[in-house]
This record gives structure tokens, C-alpha cells and sequence, in this order.
């Protein structure tokens, strides 16, 4: 290596190395910490040749760009880029686990266990393959296989960066040998290269299928596939020979796997598996009748190394993202944090889009969602495994929870349970209840200070309550004067003291917006001062060091943030997008970010349809293409139906839409304009349509595009209303409203018949 | 989806509920038929139910200044 080794205590970047794990051609591996995140990392640093030559740097950042996008459970996970005294790094979860060569060293595997990584190992490549990423040097060196069995593909890209660095290519671990056809390089290991590879002639996916193949082999048989005494007898081989059939084995394996490993090893790409997609069916459907086969193959179990943490594991690293960034940091030395986005998934389905959390250290993710059981509830997710797991006692009914929130030690959630705040150890324990919500009420963003202070909003002014609970009280009251409706989105400031809030006036949008408020003051007494305009969603980010913060918001749409002095109360700057297309749900945005610089946020929801089911709950006809519907309903002749759908460029919008079902596709829009309409119900005669418009009002039309508004009534707590039902006669509309005393349902107004 | 039997008159009186079938993850109910055979759901067109959230480490260093 042509740089000194990083000593422990060492600091790379942000990063600070713990220890050295190993080092091959491709560069050397640290454990490695993350102060910022509290967790340890694998970091590899790259020879500083990679980026000397900024041609080959720019084909590695396309390259990197897009497996920077994989987001799949076998390949692993890059969490970061940046460069060192020149040399590119990429930090990487750290593995714990050994390599598939450390259990093919140990002699084969069962058959079920050899089909078990093969299956994972082509789901990880048709991820890829998808991403038009080729891994071109698959071997069991690159496959990782973690305590818990899950196999992680790595290196995805290094090859194609080495092929690029032909002086590079002495002292390689990559085995890279001269083409015999053409100047440059042949990349791959030896024994795993495919016929076209051995050639030096272009490759493409299929490569990687035939290296999967000779895995297989090897796995099966404990035998490589092509092997010979000279890297040149082992290329002409793979060009001109079988390997020993593994039909004709002792203990012979089941034919349909013979197959598939013979398919993957034919010499001409066009005979193999065409994707490994139809590679991993395969596996897949062999999996599944496979597990009572194994018995003649239950062999003695292969050796294992219980190395415990054999960290250089995670050594070879996806190169996702290397990046414009990359770029960056030569320029600028020393380098500053680098900002690294990358994608998880859930796990398990959400029950609301934007419901979720991020914890104060920026490692967990709070969300509801449904797991198998149907049962929604609150998920934690870790950021840096893919550890999901359900908080029990959090069962949530209905899917319109707002997003819970946290202690600012991270060790407790708060949400709104339906009725009530509660909160909940997320390390164990029973939730408790902190305070009764005000009837019909839901607890709309909260937050929480370091002297046990929780403060929400809800359909009404701002509520406190102690972290120890009882009953909550006002902490900023409606102004009538300026027709507020809500107060919601606070979050506490760093003192503690002082917070941002949201004011709403629905009907007087230039008194809408951001106001600070404090803990200080009597509710009636909080600054009317307006600090930014009404913006969709709202949350203060501290900085992750000494220095203002931010707020940040959506415009239309696009998430902004603006610096805020949160000594000075007041902004600066200009505001500046972050994300594009992020999603809302009435006034909250589908975003969440930590005091350390960690953001995440969701897209918008466009994507729900409007069907007909039958009995047994299968589909039978689909009556809408898929759109932002939150809600329809149908005539009472049962030949049309209404549906509230959301405004595709500003979520924080929805028109009614009329769709005809006797004729088909007919569809027309009944409403429109900047306003939130939605709940529709119909009138017995099928003429009229009332509504709730922004929320707190009634209105009802003529159920076709023709004809006006009419306002039926606006609520007189402020908080939602929602038509249920029209009278049979006509002569009423039952109606459901918060903070009714007999309950959530009164019978009003009079209708003109 | 659950189904319960009722009856309006002489007083209203209610049966026990027993499930249909198991509506969609995230799925809205809408409407009813008038033959109580078909169900008006909204439900979601894709896999968007379990779609990836996204992450920023370091958001802020990444701004347009």
C-alpha cells in the first residue's frame, strides 16, 4: 500500500479508527466509530490512485450513483463517503459473520443451506442487475454470510473501478490476469470468471450468474468448479471444459438443482439463466421442495470459525455514492461532513404514509405500521441494521394517528393512543397514560424538554403535560379574533423555554403561519407576532454543533429550511430546498430530523385506488387509476360515486371527483380550488353532496360540476367536522364534531329540501 | 370487514359481528352496495405501503449556500 496505516484513535473524517481488520488490493479496512451516531462503523480506504484520474473518477461516480440507490437486505449497506489525505473512503455497516470462502473452506454445505445462499445471493444481483449495476468479480471471498444467516453481497462496483486502473492491477487481490486477446486487464477472480470474461470481451449481468453457478458448485461439492495447478489452466478450462458432473456424485443431488447450476454455467451467456430474477424463481421453487431432500446430504457441518467479530467483513464495500462528493473533497481540505442519502425500508407496511418519528440521536425510527397480524401499532426501526420490531401495547386504532414522538433521552415514545397521550419505555415495559386528549381531539406533533415538559397541538390551542403525567393543561389559546382554528407542530427550542408552533386561520391565510411561543407565558399572552408564513409541516433541527439551526417546512411540496437564530428568535438567510416531492397529510409534513444532522423524510403518496370487492375480499373491478384518494362514497342509486382526492402538486389540497359507474370511465371533477375538501356524503335524492371544506365547515353542492358552494355550518370548536349520514327524508344531516358534550354526534342544521 | 346484523323496529337491536374478509393493508373503507355483495374500498395501488424512507446524514452540509 502506498499510504501508512491508520493508527487507533486516528481520525478519519468524522470517524474515529478502532481498530485495523485487514487489508487487500482494494484497500485497507478499520473498525471504525461514529461519534455523531454512537455506532460502529467498517470504514475501507481506497488507494490513492483511484483518484488521481478524474475520468475514471466520473465513471466510478455513475456507478456509484446508482448503487448508492440499492437499498437491499443482501448487499450491503453504505452509510458514507469521503476522502482522506486524497484517498477515497466508504464506510460501511460492519458485519459480524465470516466470509462463504471461510465456509466453503470448511467443506460443503447442505443442500439446503448451499440453496439457501445461492437464493440470496441472486435476489441481492437482481437488485442490482435492476439498477444496471454488474458485480463482475462474484466469488465466495465477496459474500459475507452474518451469524444470522443472511447473505451479503460486497464489493458491488470495486471491479469495475479496478478495470478501470490498469496500473493498479499488480499486487491486486483481485487475481487480475493480462487478456489474451487485447491490452488491459481481465477482471474477475480466477475460477469465477465467466467464458466472455476470460476473453477480455465486454460483459454483462449474465457474468455474475455464471460466478453464482461456480459458487453453487462449490458450495455442493466442496470441490471448485474449475481448478487447475496455473491461473492459464484454470482460464482454459472454464473455456473448454465441464466440471465433474455433480449428477453423478455418490450421494446424487436432486436433478432439478444439477440443472440449475449446469445452467448457470454454460459457456455462452444466451444458455444461462437470461436474469437473476428467473435464477432466484428457480432457487426459489427448489427451495421449497428441497427441505426433505437434504437428508442424504445432511454432511458433517462445515468448520466454522467463531471468530466473533471478523469485522474486515464488511470490508469491501459497496462503492455507492463516491459521487460528485468525492469531487468536493479534494477541493476542500480539511474535508467537512458529507452529506449521504441512501434509503431503508420499513419492513413492515405503514398504516399511515407520514406517521413517524426520528429519535434525538438520529439511530431509531418510531412509525406505525401493520405487521402479518393485521394489527396496526407503533414499529421502531434501527438506522443502521435492519432490526424492526413492534412496541407491544401500542394498538392503534384507526389509520389516522398523527406521528409519535420522543423523550429527548430517546428512551421513551409519546403518542396519541386514541383518546389519550401516552408513553411507552421503548427498551420495555408497559405504556403509561400521560393525559386525557380533549374529546374528539387528536394530539397533532408534540415534543419534549429536558426538564420533563411535553407540550402538543391538537384541534385547539397548544396543551402541556408533565412527562409524569396528569391532566394537561392550556399552553396557548385560539385567538377569535384572527379566526385561528389550530395550533399545532410545536417543537421546543434549545433552551428548552421557548418553541415554534403553527398557527391556522383557514380563513385569514396572511395571519396563518410560524409563531414562537414559550412556556413563560399565560396562554393568552403568547407573542402574536408571525415569524414565517403558513407553510405545510414544521420542526426545529438543532445544529449537530456550536451555531444556529434550522427549521424546516414544505412549500408546495418541496422541503425548505431556513437558519434560525433560537437565541435571537429570529431567522436568517434565505430559505433553500432539502427534498423534492416529499409528502403531507393535512397540515404535517413526511419528515423528521435529529439534533445530529439526520433527516429523513418519505414521498408523497399518490398511489391508492378505488375497487370493488366482493365477499371474499378479492378484487373485482377497478373503478379508479391510481391516484392520492383518501375517501369515496356511493350514490344511492348505486350508480356513481364520490371520492376526495388529493391535489398531485400540493398535498395539502383535495377536490371531489365524480365517477360514473354505470357508464364506466366518466369521470369529472365536482370541486376546485386552494382548499381541503373531502368526507363526502350524499344526499337520498342524489342531487347534493355536503362536505367538510378545510376542515372545520360543512358545504354542500350540486352533485355535478355546476352550481356553487353553500356553507352549512362551521364548527363552533374549531376542530374537525365531518358529515356521516343524510336523512332518509332529507331533513337532516348528522354530522360528527370534537367537544360536543353529549358526545361526537348531534343532529343539525335544517336542510332546504 | 366486519358484518353485523340489525334491526330497526320495533327497537333497534343488533347481532353478533362476524369478519367478511381481510380488507388490504392501509385501505380505507368507502361504501357498500345495496345487496351487501360488493364493497367500494380505497385501497393502495402499490407496493407503496412498505415504500423506503429516505435518509440524509449530514443534511445540512449538503445545502445550496
Amino acid at each position: 500500500m502506498s499510504r501508512a496505516a491508520h493508527q487507533p484513535g486516528a481520525r478519519l473524517g468524522p470517524y474515529e479508527i478502532v481498530s485495523a481488520l485487514g487489508a487487500g488490493g482494494m484497500g485497507e479496512v478499520y473498525r471504525a466509530r461514529d461519534p455523531r451516531l454512537g455506532r460502529d462503523v467498517a470504514i475501507k480506504v481506497l488507494p490513492t490512485a483511484f483518484s488521481a484520474d478524474a475520468g475514471r473518477l466520473q465513471r466510478f461516480e455513475q456507478e456509484a450513483r446508482a448503487a448508492a440507490a440499492l437499498n437491499h437486505p443482501n448487499i450491503l449497506a453504505v452509510y458514507d463517503i469521503g476522502t482522506d489525505a486524497g484517498a477515497p473512503f466508504i464506510v460501511s455497516e460492519l458485519l459480524e459473520g465470516d466470509t462463504l470462502r471461510d465456509r466453503a473452506n470448511g467443506g460443503p454445505a447442505t443442500v439446503r443451506k448451499s440453496i439457501e445462499h445461492a437464493l440470496q445471493i441472486a435476489r441481492g444481483l437482481a437488485a442490482a442487475h435492476d439498477k444496471g449495476i454488474v458485480h463482475r468479480d462474484l466469488k465466495p471471498e465477496n459474500v459475507f454470510v452474518t451469524r444470522d444467516n443472511r447473505v451479503k453481497i460486497l464489493d458491488f462496483g470495486l471491479a469495475k473501478l479496478a478495470q478501470d486502473q490498469p496500473a493498479y492491477s499488480s499486487g491486486s487481490a483481485l487475481a487480475t490476469m493480462p487478456s489474451p486477446t487485447q491490452p488491459g486487464v481481465v477482471l474477475g477472480t480466477v475460477g469465477y470468471m465467466a467464458p466472455e470474461q476470460v476473453r477480455g470481451l465486454p460483459v454483462d449481468h449474465r457474468a455474475d450468474l455464471f460466478a453464482l453457478g461456480a459458487i453453487l458448485y462449490e458450495l455442493l461439492s466442496g470441490r471448485r468448479a474449475f481448478s487447475r495447478d496455473t491461473a492459464p489452466e484454470t482460464m482454459t478450462a472454464i473455456l473448454n471444459t465441464e466440471p465433474p458432473d455433480l449428477g453423478s456424485a455418490a450421494e446424487p443431488f436432486p436433478p432439478a438443482l444439477v440443472r440449475i447450476v449446469n445452467r448457470c454455467l454454460e459457456k455462452s451467456p444466451s444458455e444461462r439463466f437470461q436474469s437473476a430474477s428467473d435464477l432466484a424463481f428457480a432457487l426459489e421453487a427448489l427451495s421449497t421442495t428441497s427441505s426433505g431432500s437434504t437428508a442424504a446430504h445432511a454432511r458433517v457441518p462445515p468448520r466454522r470459525r467463531l471468530a466473533g467479530w471478523i469485522g474486515w467483513a464488511a470490508a469491501a464495500l459497496v462503492l455507492a455514492a463516491l459521487a460528485p462528493l468525492v469531487y468536493q473533497h479534494l477541493r476542500e481540505r480539511p474535508p467537512s461532513p458529507t452529506p449521504m442519502r441512501f434509503q431503508i425500508s420499513p419492513m413492515v407496511a405503514y398504516a399511515g404514509p407520514g406517521n413517524f418519528g426520528l429519535s434525538p440521536d438520529g439511530r431509531h425510527l418510531a412509525f406505525v405500521g401493520i405487521g402479518s397480524d393485521g394489527i396496526v401499532r407503533l414499529w421502531i426501526r434501527a438506522m443502521d441494521s435492519l432490526e424492526v420490531r413492534p412496541l407491544p401495547g401500542t394498538e392503534i386504532v384507526g389509520p389516522a394517528t398523527p406521528p409519535p414522538f420522543w423523550s429527548p433521552d430517546g428512551r421513551f415514545v409519546a403518542w396519541d393512543a386514541g383518546g389519550r397521550l401516552k408513553k411507552l419505555d421503548v427498551s420495555g415495559g408497559l405504556p403509561q397514560t400521560l393525559c386525557d386528549l380533549p374529546s374528539g381531539s387528536v394530539a397533532v406533533g408534540g415534543s419534549w424538554n429536558r426538564d420533563g415538559d411535553i407540550i402538543f397541538g391538537n384541534f385547539g390551542g397548544l396543551l402541556r403535560v408533565r412527562e409524569t403525567g396528569g391532566a394537561a393543561s392550556p399552553l396557548t389559546t385560539l385567538d377569535p379574533s384572527r379566526k385561528e382554528e389550530f395550533h399545532l407542530l410545536p417543537t421546543f427550542l434549545p433552551d428548552g423555554r421557548h418553541f415554534v408552533y403553527l398557527r391556522v386561520s383557514p380563513t385569514s391565510p396572511e395571519l396563518s403561519g410560524t409563531y414562537i411561543g414559550t412556556l413563560d407565558a399565560k396562554p393568552e399572552a403568547q407573542s402574536p407576532e408571525r415569524l414565517m408564513p403558513y407553510a405545510v409541516g414544521l420542526t426545529y433541527a438543532a445544529a449537530a454543533e456550536s451555531g444556529p439551526g434550522r427549521l424546516l417546512f414544505l412549500r408546495e411540496g418541496t422541503l425548505m429550511t431556513q437558519l434560525f437564530d433560537a437565541r435571537r428568535l429570529a431567522l436568517a438567510g434565505e430559505p433553500v430546498p432539502v427534498a423534492e416531492r416529499v409528502g403531507s397529510f393535512r397540515d404535517g409534513g413526511f419528515f423528521s430530523a435529529s439534533a445530529n444532522d439526520v433527516l429523513v423524510y418519505r414521498s408523497a403518496d399518490t398511489d391508492f385506488q378505488i375497487s370493488w370487492f366482493d365477499r371474499q375480499g378479492a378484487v373485482s373491478s377497478r373503478v379508479s387509476e391510481p391516484g392520492g384518494f383518501r375517501g369515496v362514497a356511493l350514490s344511492p342509486d348505486g350508480a356513481r360515486a364520490v371520492a376526495s382526492r388529493t391535489d398531485p402538486q400540493d398535498a395539502a389540497k383535495a377536490d371531489l371527483w365524480l365517477f360514473d359507474l354505470a357508464r364506466g370511465a366518466g369521470v369529472s371533477r365536482l370541486t376546485s380550488g386552494s382548499s381541503l375538501v373531502e368526507s363526502p356524503v350524499w344526499s337520498p335524492d342524489g342531487k347534493q353532496i355536503a362536505f367538510t371544506f378545510n376542515n372545520s365547515q360543512l358545504r354542500q353542492k350540486l352533485a355535478s360540476p355546476e352550481g356553487d358552494e353553500k356553507e352549512l355550518l362551521r364548527s363552533a370548536s374549531a376542530g374537525l367536522v365531518r358529515a356521516n349520514s343524510w336523512s332518509p327524508d332529507g331533513r337532516f344531516l348528522l354530522y360528527e364534531e370534537p367537544g360536543l358534550k353529549t358526545g361526537s354526534v348531534n343532529f343539525s342544521p335544517r336542510m332546504e329540501r | 370487514m366486519m358484518a353485523v346484523d340489525v334491526m330497526a323496529a320495533p327497537e333497534f337491536q343488533a347481532g353478533t359481528p362476524k369478519p367478511l374478509f381481510q380488507t388490504p393493508a392501509g385501505a380505507i373503507v368507502g361504501d357498500v352496495s345495496a345487496d351487501g355483495k360488493r364493497f367500494l374500498l380505497v385501497s393502495p395501488a402499490g407496493p407503496s405501503a412498505s415504500a423506503p424512507f429516505t435518509v440524509v446524514l449530514n443534511w445540512s452540509a449538503g445545502l445550496i449556500k
